[in-house]
């Protein structure tokens, strides 16, 4: 049994599972983005026959994202990001805490992977004060050792030590983050007519097909789509009213600024021609060719300016045949009733299609707004854990665990010097920082080899 | 429109620079290498000025962004990530002589984007979506990570024609320090490809509500973040060293390729923009 949980604790702690566990997490994602996701059984038969379907039902391969072994795998990672760091930190801890005991002498920097030795005309005195001088604008904590000879001891960078933990903290963070996202977030959508006011949102995702009704409403003042001169939109903007008790705030809602309120967030989601819309029309009279615009609310007659007859809108269709948004209209022009529409493609439709005193065309008509609302405190969790984990991947890469001893002797010629210096990552890189040091040393100090 | 005439004549200065080093590898005299660099300097220099006046002469239109936001754009901002880092690396590591397997890459991506046929050079105003100081930070992080990658690759393919010893190659960094290269590059890149990711998140989240939507661009980037993550965790925890390395760097690599191009051609998704038109 006990054998047992050593294993088990063996495997959860090995870094090859933590390397299979990304790499499979790389497959699966791949399956994700090169199979079509969520479609219908017939489009899998059609594409896979009656195996590949098979298949992929019995993973649910049709939906990698929120399938449950792939969920499991994401924990899994989680749990072995945890049990790796838990089972590396003693060691860690003890790198950290780690202070040379050796007496430093010439053997001492023999041994160390990198050390230099060299001769410089200068008094010993007059050496030492430079040294010091020198390694203090770089390292904090300079040790001065004077007996029994005088030398110096370096370090810096030991945090990295404790890069990865930093990183794989961020990590956790992040999917927890992810897991409060999708446990007590939710999303929905809500549509507002122009000028009309709303409380309703329509959830999506797991809560699909409920309503929630909010404490507060909405208000849609106005939808405005502004465009370029080419015709490119340029932005969509809905000018809201948040009607909360006595209390009214107006906002805009645009593409990339969405309005928070009371811990929810709504954006700019979509639009569409309002359920009751309100047409403004353009009214040619064909005689004088006279133009004037006029307001034709839903389902209401409005008079025509001679007063001799009417229009109507009968009907709103947000896509009529695969041409668009089209309105059927009903005109009574000197006691003649007639059926007519217009088109917002189409704008002559009406004057080649029908023979009557005015001819109609579509100028503009009331829009519903869509709006996407959430509600996901998980957002911060995640925004804080991104911020960890990029701090701990610069501790880690960026800065690189080095120390440096220096021991200083006479000569007859002036001085001796001994640098010797260690880094436990990227020795190769280090190489080139200590190069440095020697020739920094041999700057302040005119010497010879 | 400046800014595409004197982009499409650094295509050639790139092609240039590429001849030199290639030159002082075949001819082994200094001096070539030396010119080699400042003529590479004089381009990314000249490369700059044409970035910089793309964005004027958008302005001058009355449709002024930063010039990051469609195909073209990241192409040229993905050549000049490449030129860039590579002579940063130049001068910080003392001239590892590797202009001759870093350059091709600079010329490819800035041929591509001025001789394609496919790729869109206009200035065109933005889309709403993409109205956002967030597409720059992404941008920005996201084409230093994949021109770091492309260094890194740049690198591996030398350490792998490299023999320990040969005459031939002998002006090359030895391999110890090949493998140091393409290893720091790569957690440069790493960590960019992080910041991008997270920006891109942030980013979405104010534009589309949602700050991870498994849409295929974004899915690829995790997938590239993984390879890579599994190549420093190689490294770090389990000790592959060199030839290993230096072909999964190869691997991340194609993986950064489908991301920037396969997803555009082949998947369909909310980074649709970015598609040749």
């Amino acid at each position: 049994m006990k054998s047992l949980w050593k294993g088990f604790v063996h495997f959860l702690t090995s870094a090859r599972v933590a390397i299979f566990l990304l790499l499979f997490l790389a497959i699966a994602c791949t399956i994700g983005t090169l199979l079509p996701q969520n479609q219908t059984q017939e489009v899998y038969l059609k594409l896979f026959g009656k195996l590949g379907t098979r298949i992929i039902h019995i993973f649910s391969l049709y939906d990698v994202y929120h399938a449950p072994w792939f969920q499991f795998l994401l924990i899994f990672l989680g749990i072995n990001l945890i049990a790796c760091s838990l089972d590396r930190l003693p060691k860690t801890l003890r790198l950290f805490r780690y202070q040379e005991k050796r007496s430093i002498d010439k053997k001492f920097f023999q041994n160390l992977s990198f050390s230099e030795h060299f001769v410089c005309p200068t008094s010993l005195e007059k050496a030492k004060q430079s040294l010091i001088s020198l390694f203090k604008k770089e390292f904090g904590n300079l040790q001065v050792i004077n007996n029994p000879k005088f030398s110096l001891h370096a370090q810096k960078g030991k945090i990295s030590y404790f890069g990865p933990y930093i990183i794989h903290t961020g990590i956790l963070i992040i999917l927890f983050g992810g897991l409060m996202s999708s446990l007590f977030g939710f999303s929905g959508m809500m549509f507002i007519p122009e000028g009309k006011a709303s409380n309703t949102i329509f959830l999506q995702g797991r809560r699909h097909h409920q309503r929630y009704n909010l404490p507060f409403s909405l208000k849609c003042e106005k939808f405005i789509i502004e465009y370029y001169p080419n015709g490119m939109p340029k932005e969509y903007l809905s000018k809201v009213t948040v009607i909360d008790g006595e209390k009214t705030i107006k906002k805009d809602i645009t593409v990339n600024g969405p309005l928070d309120y009371k811990g929810l967030r709504f954006y700019q989601a979509t639009y569409g021609v309002a359920p009751e819309p309100t047409l403004t029309l353009e009214v040619i009279n064909r005689e004088t060719n006279k133009h004037f615009l006029v307001t034709v609310p839903f389902n209401q007659s409005v008079s025509l300016p001679d007063s001799n007859g009417y229009v109507k809108l009968v009907k709103a269709f947000p896509e009529f045949m695969n041409v668009g948004i089209a309105f059927q209209l009903e005109v009574s022009e000197d006691g003649r009733i007639q059926q007519t529409w217009v088109f917002e493609k189409f704008p002559n439709f009406d004057a080649m299609h029908r023979k009557g005193k005015y001819i109609f065309r579509l100028k503009d008509y009331s829009r519903y707004t869509g709006l996407q609302v959430k509600k996901d405190l998980g957002v911060w969790i995640i925004w804080g854990g991104c911020i960890i984990l990029v701090l701990g991947l610069m501790i880690s890469f960026f800065i690189i665990p080095q120390r440096i001893w220096l021991q200083l002797d006479t000569h007859p010629k002036g001085c001796e010097i001994w640098l010797g210096g260690t880094c436990v990552k990227r020795k190769v890189l280090f190489r080139q920082t200590f190069e440095n040091w020697v020739s920094k040393i041999k700057e302040v100090l005119p010497c010879g080899t | 429109m400046w800014n595409i005439k004197i982009l499409s004549y650094v295509t050639f200065l790139y092609l240039g620079c590429f001849l030199l080093y290639l030159g002082f590898v075949a001819f082994r005299k200094p001096i070539l290498q030396k010119i080699a660099t400042y003529v590479t300097i004089f381009t990314l220099g000249v490369h700059t000025i044409g970035i910089v006046l793309r964005w004027i002469e958008s302005h001058q239109m009355g449709i002024g962004h930063a010039p990051l936001s469609n195909l073209y754009e990241s192409l040229i901002f993905f050549g000049w990530c490449i030129a860039f880092l590579y002579l940063v690396i130049e001068k910080k590591y003392k001239r590892p002589i590797l202009g001759a397997f870093v350059m091709p890459f600079a010329f490819l991506t800035m041929a591509y984007a001025s001789f394609s046929p496919n790729v869109n050079s206009r200035i065109e105003p933005l889309i709403p979506a993409l109205q956002s100081n967030w597409l720059i930070a992404h941008v920005i992080t996201c084409f230093l990570a994949y021109g770091a990658f492309a260094v890194s690759f740049g690198f591996s393919i030398v350490y792998l024609l490299r023999p320990e010893k040969g005459s031939f190659w002998d002006i090359f960094p030895p391999k110890l320090q090949l493998d140091a290269l393409i290893y720091q590059t790569i957690t440069f890149g790493f960590t960019l490809l992080t910041v991008g990711i997270i920006t891109g998140a942030v980013w979405a989240d104010k534009a589309w509500g949602s700050y991870w939507s498994w849409d295929p661009k974004e899915t690829w980037s995790l997938i590239t973040w993984f390879i890579y993550a599994t190549f420093i965790h190689c490294r770090l925890v389990k000790g592959w060293r060199e030839k290993k390395m230096a072909v999964l760097s190869i691997i991340g690599f194609a993986s950064v390729l489908f991301t920037y191009f396969g997803v555009n051609f082949l998947l369909s998704g909310l980074h649709s923009y970015a598609t040749p038109s």
